[in-house]
């Protein structure tokens, strides 16, 4: 049945140098620029309930990740680690760096968009860092008020495979190709006069996404990932705040708001169930609300599963192949196809369309909260099973919280 | 529509006779999209040349 088309959405090409593509939307796919909010709402929660980053909130499962991981997880996490952490250290104090060139005043806008795509970034937007995404360990170290948010995709073939130690490989290669290339980026800016400030991926001062959808690179998926026209979420995401004169730009209707909600493909073949159909109202943005608690125990012991990636459609085809198949017929491309939604996970074996793996309630009883947070749960489920434990014992359990909040939290980790 | 045999005979095919040349990764997108026209049962004739001759050989028999 073919869609009225309410309008047409023009990008550039997918690499730099490539020819523009057009998205047509369909009318009833349309609703809002970007997503639907409330901005009291926003700003109400980000004062009263402020947001901190996962790698501190959730400490606790993040610790424990790393005592299920297989050997070769195990070998190339580390590995990802020596390699990275030079780069997210030199992001850390990038925005004290001095420039280097002598600003002219004049907008610089798409100097810094055709330097980020020649770099190789697939995405390069411009927008106000909104502060009031700002985690609460990081308010202080923001420095600029315009954000460059910068997406690099992360490679075709080897995301095809996921859940895989392949996929992997490309995850945590990106990330690694990413930091070093918004080191040159923010060389490249402080060469035209101004300061620059690395975001790194790997040390997350807010959640980015928000940014990247006002800066009109893309619309929240179902699957909790920034879907952008090109790669969908096959990209890793990074952003560089500068107090260069830069023009923002307008976050934009592709249609996918409204897409995952007739398409539902993610939601339906997530092994863990832990994407949602229906969107929700959460700190005053309306979305699909991921429960980290059924997709982390998964994540975790199947090669970083994101299947919610893999059986995107705008992920696997890209939007303007996806958009025009949905205006001509009416169908989601790829939808009920074992292209699309086969996978394969690990010992478990292959789970076509309609099949999902099976978990006990077990398999998802994980360390929670914060590290100091999970010790006091389990000391109190202690106190009521077993009643009042042995003196040498609470000293014990004192010593292992002032070791924690001695050691203090670190705000590094990778997603 | 491809089954989950079929789709391994053809993407095992496009590993051995692309991986390692530069079109490879073009022509692994072409064949998905392409397989996912063939199931939609769209015409194949915007989708690379390279992509539609292991699409016609490894699909499913009518």
């Amino acid at each position: 049945m073919t869609k009225t088309v309410n309008h047409v959405v023009t990008r550039p090409g997918r690499k730099h140098g490539d020819a523009d593509v057009q998205i047509p939307v369909a009318q009833d796919l349309s609703t809002v620029p970007g997503i639907r909010q409330r901005d009291a709402d926003v700003s109400f929660y980000s004062r009263v309930y402020p947001q901190e980053t996962q790698n501190i909130e959730k400490a606790a499962d993040r610790q424990w990740v790393w005592s299920v991981y297989s050997e070769e997880t195990l070998i190339h996490r580390k590995r990802h680690d020596e390699i990275n952490e030079p780069l997210v250290d030199a992001a850390a104090v990038s925005g004290d760096l001095e420039p280097t060139g002598t600003p002219t005043g004049e907008d610089i806008t798409e100097a810094i968009r055709l330097k980020a795509r020649e770099l190789g970034f697939g995405e390069a937007g411009f927008t106000k860092f909104d502060r009031r995404y700002t985690y609460t360990g990081k308010k202080r170290w923001v420095k600029y008020e315009h954000a460059i948010c910068l997406a690099l995709e992360q490679d075709y073939v080897q995301t095809q495979s996921l859940p895989s130690m392949d996929a992997e490989f490309a995850h945590f290669g990106t990330y690694e190709i990413e930091g070093a290339l918004t080191l040159d980026l923010a060389d490249y800016i402080r060469s035209l006069g101004y300061y620059a400030q690395i975001h790194s991926p790997n040390d997350n001062s807010a959640p980015y996404i928000p940014m990247f959808v006002a800066a009109g690179l893309g619309q929240l998926g179902a699957n909790g990932q920034l879907l952008s026209p090109h790669f969908g979420s096959r990209a890793r995401l990074a952003i560089i705040t500068t107090d260069a004169p830069v023009t923002y730009d307008e976050p934009v209707d592709y249609g996918l708001h409204q897409f995952c909600q007739v398409c539902q493909v993610c939601v339906n073949r997530c092994p863990g169930r832990a994407l949602v159909p229906d969107k929700v109202w959460w700190r005053g943005v309306e979305k699909n609300k991921l429960i980290y608690e059924r997709c982390r125990p998964v994540m975790a012991r199947y090669d970083g599963c994101a299947v919610c990636m893999k059986v995107c459609p705008i992920q696997r085809f890209g939007a303007p192949a996806v958009m025009e198949h949905y205006v001509t017929t009416g169908e989601v491309l790829g939808k009920g196809t074992h292209l699309l939604e086969g996978y394969t996970f690990l010992e478990r074996g292959y789970f076509g369309p309609g099949e999902l793996p099976q978990f006990d309630r077990q398999f998802f009883e994980i360390p929670h909260g914060r590290n100091e947070e999970w010790l006091f749960q389990q000391f109190k489920e202690k106190l009521i099973n077993e009643g009042l434990p042995p003196e040498e014992e609470i000293v014990g359990f004192a010593k292992q919280v002032r070791n924690i909040l001695v050691k203090g939290n670190s705000t590094i980790g990778d997603e | 529509m491809f089954e989950k045999a079929q789709i391994e005979a053809l993407f095992g095919e496009l590993d051995r006779e692309w991986r390692g040349k530069p079109d490879f990764e073009t022509i692994s997108r072409a064949v998905h999209l392409g397989i996912a026209y063939w199931d939609a049962g769209r015409p194949l004739d915007k989708i690379d040349p390279r992509a539609v001759a292991l699409i016609e050989k490894h699909k499913p028999k009518a």
